[in-house]
């Protein structure tokens, strides 16, 4: 397309009769002329000359006036390309800047879009008249996927995750969920390019694919202000609402080499963005897949790992400081998971809370652990660690009451070993419930103080029998640091009439720090190693 | 509830790059847009501009706040929005105005940056209240002194 027009004399367009839509704009984007084309393709009346498309926006498609107001606001470049679908045409718009003064316009309609998308009836509505597709839909639109040509070949999946967005169901409402949600299509309907194919994943996921455009470039530009304009407030139903989105990237070449890959990829990339950083996004790379596999293996493998009797317990012991005497134990479970060896606790305990799977293996512990420990002299306590998530279903205090009637141990030799994450999340029903246990004669420790969101209030919100102090403290006791929090946890404990308990020590340096300054109890490989049940006989003799 | 008179008040940053005449050619622009489509969808309120950000008032119908302000949102000429109030109210205060405008060599304005600077530039303190009444009350004293109201101050 050769277009010669002297801008200096030639500043009267509407006698080109051309195919091409052509007008000529000032700084304030003031029509200074245009050719019948120009009006034809945005349907505008034929005196448009000094009128800003703003002035037109009633005699014209709100679409249109909108496109054109966006595409001029980017006046410092020297020239734009922009793309957009508007009354069922596909218009190419090109803004060339001439001078300081004059910036030209030219329209092209193109016959179709250039990736045809099936017309939805999706309440989001928007001035590009982009539409949203569903998952079916997207998947073919990858598989139909050509090239354009074989160098520049690219395409990215962008998976959107809103988070938090089961928070605003619970809280304000399924309307409002719904409502949300339609506001976050249109937002992302309202950035995309009129190329890209918006979808409608599941729930609470969207996803937009980009064709052919420059990767990685523009995935992570449009990750970047995905992420920016989720987190802005949405008003639904008179409230405010904020969530934000985490975003998983999986581009075509990029560690993702087949287009079967890409929705899968992105997934995976979502889910560690979600469980790294809540509102970050992530390029999908081969570990990714490792992981996810090796999670998957360790899942099914926990599944099935109370059946097989694959848990052990051992017993770690804890003893008086003034005379080194065993006075109890703390159950530790072990998983021997055929051919991978031991599993460190660290690694299953988080995936079984997940799934949901440590009610069982939790009671598993409680019914074990009492049950041995009937079998040891009276005067001896056992320690059971429970997981905060054990306290949701509601029914600990059965799953307790029913270990000690099957064991017949003394509920006063049972003491259970919580951590401060419990107490950050619906405070008050863990409150009650471990009250109602306590009230059964079961004490309740509070397990590594010092290493989450420790609050003081936490420890006076409840009468606990008991402080451990984390090992991390006792192994960094050289540090100044380290020494004044052990200090002030057992000043602490005193304070309240709650005893201290110093895990992890180790050396008879550490034992003579904490018996000064006044720890009672402790617990580590200076004293033992967590041993088997049937080494624990020779322990306490 | 849809239809129910509501207020809402917000902040954002400025993200419009360059010169002030260039600055001032945007917020034209903004307001020129923002004006023709409140008068259409009977929004009606004032914005005030400190170079670093905007305070917005809106008062409308729920839906109408609704959508516009999900428009706004969108557009990148700002950013870090803050809701400071979105709640029924009786009536309108500023009906008078599709969108008044209080720019930045003006004496709310520079009211506006010392609320601001008290408060350490931290939105979370500002009162919706008070960024309310001081542009209620400028508009009213600028309307009174029969100064070019809707004109870029």
């Amino acid at each position: 397309m050769t277009i010669v027009c002297d801008i200096n004399t030639a500043m009267d367009f509407s006698a080109i009769d051309s195919s091409y839509g052509l007008a000529l704009v000032d700084q304030a984007g003031k029509i200074l002329s245009a050719n019948p084309a120009f009006l034809n393709l945005f349907a505008l009346p034929p005196d448009v000359q000094n009128k800003t498309f703003s002035d037109l926006t009633g005699t014209m498609n709100p679409a249109a006036t909108d496109f054109l107001q966006q595409t001029l606001a980017g006046r410092h470049e020297k020239a734009i390309k922009q793309t957009t679908i508007i009354d069922h045409k596909t218009l190419s718009v090109h803004v060339i800047e001439l001078d300081q003064a004059q910036r030209l316009i030219m329209v092209e309609s193109s016959p179709s879009s250039p990736l045809p998308l099936p017309e939805i009836n999706h309440p989001a509505h928007t001035p590009h008249n982009a539409a949203m597709v569903n998952r079916t839909m997207l998947s073919e639109c990858i598989a139909n996927w050509k090239p354009d040509e074989p160098g520049t070949a690219s395409l990215a999946m962008i998976m959107i995750g809103l988070d938090r967005f089961k928070r605003i169901n619970e809280t304000l409402g399924h309307d409002a969920g719904d409502q949300l949600l339609k506001f976050a299509a249109q937002r992302l309907l309202r950035i995309v390019r009129s190329d890209d194919v918006v979808a409608h994943f599941s729930d609470d996921r969207f996803a937009v694919l980009q064709i052919n455009q420059n990767q990685p470039v523009a995935a992570t530009t449009m990750a970047e202000r995905i992420s920016e304009l989720l987190k802005r407030p949405f008003l639904v139903n008179g409230q405010q609402a904020n969530i934000s989105a985490s975003v998983g990237l999986a581009i075509l070449h990029h560690n993702t080499e087949s287009t079967g890959d890409l929705i899968k990829h992105a997934e995976l990339a979502l889910h560690d963005a979600k469980q790294n950083a809540r509102g970050s996004y992530r390029l999908y790379e081969q570990s990714l897949q490792k992981n996810a596999s090796e999670r998957h293996e360790l899942e099914i493998g926990l599944r099935r790992a109370l059946f097989l009797r694959e848990f052990t317990l051992f017993y770690q012991p804890q003893a008086r400081m003034q005379d080194k005497k065993i006075i109890g134990f703390e159950a530790l479970i072990r998983w021997e998971k055929p051919g991978a060896g031991i599993i460190s606790p660290l690694r299953f305990i988080p995936l079984a809370e997940d799934m949901g799977k440590i009610h069982e293996i939790g009671q598993w512990v409680l019914q074990t652990a009492c049950r041995d420990a009937a079998a040891w002299p009276e005067d001896i306590m056992i320690a059971v660690n429970v997981s905060p998530v054990q306290f949701e279903s509601n029914s600990l205090k059965q799953i307790v009451q029913a270990a000690l009637t099957a064991s017949g141990l003394a509920p006063q030799r049972l003491e259970l070993e919580i951590t401060e994450g419990l107490l950050i999340k619906n405070i008050t029903n863990a409150l009650e419930q471990l009250r109602e246990i306590q009230a059964m004669g079961v004490s309740i420790a509070m397990d590594d103080f010092g290493t989450g969101y420790s609050s003081l209030n936490y420890l006076s919100s409840f009468p606990f029998s008991k402080i451990k102090i984390d090992q991390s403290f006792v192994h960094r006791m050289h540090t100044d640091k380290s020494r004044t929090l052990i200090k002030a946890v057992i000043a602490l404990g005193s304070a309240l009439g709650i005893k201290t308990l110093a895990e992890g020590v180790e050396t008879e340096e550490q034992f003579d720090y904490l018996a000064r300054n006044g720890c009672e109890e402790i617990q580590g490989y200076l004293l033992s190693k967590p041993v088997p049940a049937e080494q624990i006989r020779a322990l306490i003799s | 509830m849809t239809q129910d008179l509501y207020r809402l008040i917000y902040l954002s940053r400025n993200t419009i790059p360059g010169s002030n005449e260039n600055i001032h050619q945007e917020i034209e622009q903004i307001l020129a847009v923002s004006r023709q489509r409140n008068a259409a969808s009977q929004i009606t309120g004032a914005l005030m501009f400190n170079r670093e950000c905007f305070a917005q008032v809106l008062e409308g119908a729920h839906d109408d706040i609704q959508a516009t302000f999900e428009r706004i949102q969108c557009d990148p000429r700002h950013a870090d929005v803050v809701v400071l109030d979105f709640k029924p109210v009786e009536a309108r205060r500023f009906s008078h105005w599709s969108m008044g405008y209080i720019g930045y060599d003006t004496l709310a304005s520079k009211e506006f940056t010392q609320i601001q600077q008290a408060t350490g530039f931290d939105a979370k303190q500002f009162s919706g209240e008070r960024i309310y009444d001081l542009l209620h009350a400028h508009l009213y004293a600028a309307e009174k002194a029969g100064s070019g109201l809707g004109k870029i101050a």
